[in-house]
Order: C-alpha cells, then structure tokens, then sequence
C-alpha cells in the first residue's frame, strides 16, 4: 500500500470517527491504533495528531483509558471503547455512510456529464 | 536517544504548564510520548512535532488564562508579596528597636499582621500547586513545584532575620 497523503481537511474529518471504530473493534493503545490506520489505507498517523484524538473521545466520555505494564518498556495506555461510545460509533458510521454515499453519486454523476 | 526523550519532556512540560493545563492532564501526555517513542523508536519531536506546538494542539479548547490575564495575576501575586514583606521588615525592625508603634499601629500588631499575611500567603501557595504526576507510577515529574512553598517560607524568614540583625546593629 503506497503510503497515501489525503488532504488535511479530510483526514481531520474522518480521524475521529476512525479511531473510535479501531477502538471499538477491540481495547488497544497508541502505536497499533496508528498502524490499524495505516493497514486500513489512511496513511502514517503521527503521535502528535492521534493521542490529542484519544484525549478528546476520553473527555467526551467515548473511550476509556488505563495504563498497563509493557514488557520492559514504561508501560502503555490501553483504550476502550465505552457504551457510549459504542452508541456514537454505530450513529456516525450509518450517517457517514449516508454523507460517502452522496459525496460519491454527485462525483460519480459529474463524471458521467463529462 | 534516552537524554533526547527527556529533553523534549522538559520542554513540553514547561510549554503546557505555560498554558495552564491541568497538572492529570500534563501527566498524561507526558507520559504518553514517553510510551509511544519507547514502542516506535521515533524521535519524540518527528512523532509530536516541536513542544510548544505540541503544547497548543493539547492546549486547544481548553479554559486557560490568557497572556494578559496571566501577567495581571502574576503582578498581583508580587504586588501581594512585596505589601507583606514590606509590613513585616517593619514590624520586626521597630519591636527589636522596641519602638512604640510603626505603620502607625502598635508595632507587635504590625510584626503579627505581616507575619499572618506570610503564614496564609505561604500555605494558599502551598495547597495550590499541583504536583504533576506520572500516572504510570504516581510518582512527581516535576520536583521544582514541591519546592517552591518551602523555598518562599525561607526566603521569608531570612528576610526577618536580616532586618532583626540590622535593626539590633544600627
């Protein structure tokens, strides 16, 4: 997978939403939420974007954190998803598929004018 | 690759209290670019960028003092240390002169009044620096705060000291 830069604004858009969903698939921390990212096609998410994400989902109640023993290391920050989490996830992908869905028919609709 | 870890955490530390933020909150992020650089390798400023950057990004959306907010207060808090440093020098010096009054008040009032004002000054201090914690071990980051308290109550008292001795010399 080339390591593709989308437009900030975009990724600024989706990042939220897709952090949650990687959380949400199982309790995790920090450096594989970002490769999970980067499997998925988004691209390098660097610390300094993705835990001031993690911070904001937390103060919205979202996700939760704990920290653990690593081995060897100083140890990680797990998150997991919350119930109303899980509740905000399952809202914002069906409206988000709804918004893609329209993004793409007007695109698509050009393309066929042209 | 340890002292530059460490040296970025210094400086982000400096940078987010500049900004006010929450001591829980300041330990949580510096522990989480500790963590992350561990696990990745990274250099910390390539993975969070600079740390004064870094500091506005964490900073954003979160209540904090202004700059001018931030000078009025802290030119209160001199303002408030200087009124009582001021009425306890002269306190002191004029009950070791054994003069009747100073400040126009009994002069062991006047010594009390300062020292009181010193005593409340120093313990307000005291309760309300918030020691950054590593949440990983509970442990304080920041030793310079803990400090900070006893290093004005001594500064204080060397101060009544001096005045006592110049007002008995003179």
């Amino acid at each position: 997978m080339p390591d593709e830069r989308w437009p900030a604004e975009w990724m600024r858009a989706v990042l939220p939403l897709s952090v949650l969903s990687v959380v949400a698939a199982e309790e995790t921390y920090g450096y594989l939420i970002a490769r999970r990212l980067d499997e998925a096609g988004l691209g390098t998410v660097k610390g300094g974007t993705l835990y001031p994400i993690l911070g904001r989902l937390e103060d919205d109640g979202l996700v939760s954190s704990s920290w653990r023993e690593g081995e060897g290391g100083p140890g990680r920050k797990y998150f997991a998803v919350t119930p109303a989490g899980r509740a905000a996830l399952a809202d914002r992908s069906e409206r988000w598929a709804a918004f893609a869905a329209a993004t793409h028919g007007l695109l698509t609709t050009r393309k066929a004018d042209a | 690759m340890i002292t530059d870890t460490e040296k970025y955490r210094r400086e982000l530390l400096t940078a987010l209290r500049l900004r006010d933020v929450e001591p829980d909150r300041i330990g949580e992020v510096l522990a989480e670019v500790d963590s992350h650089v561990a696990e990745t390798g990274e250099d910390p400023r390539d993975a969070f960028g600079a740390p004064a950057d870094y500091a506005r990004v964490v900073g954003e959306g979160r209540r904090g003092l202004t700059p001018s907010e931030h000078r009025t207060r802290n030119a209160g808090h001199a303002l408030m240390g200087a009124v009582v440093g001021a009425v306890s020098a002269l306190g002191i010096t004029a009950v070791v002169r054994d003069d009747e009054t100073a400040l126009g008040v009994p002069a062991w009032l006047t010594l009390a009044l300062g020292v009181t004002g010193a005593v409340v000054g120093v313990v307000l201090l005291a309760v309300r620096v918030r020691v950054v914690r590593d949440p990983r071990t509970g442990r304080p980051v920041d030793w310079s705060q803990r400090w900070f308290a006893p290093l004005v109550l001594t500064g204080y008292i060397a101060l009544l000291g001096v005045c006592a001795g110049l007002a008995a010399v003179l």
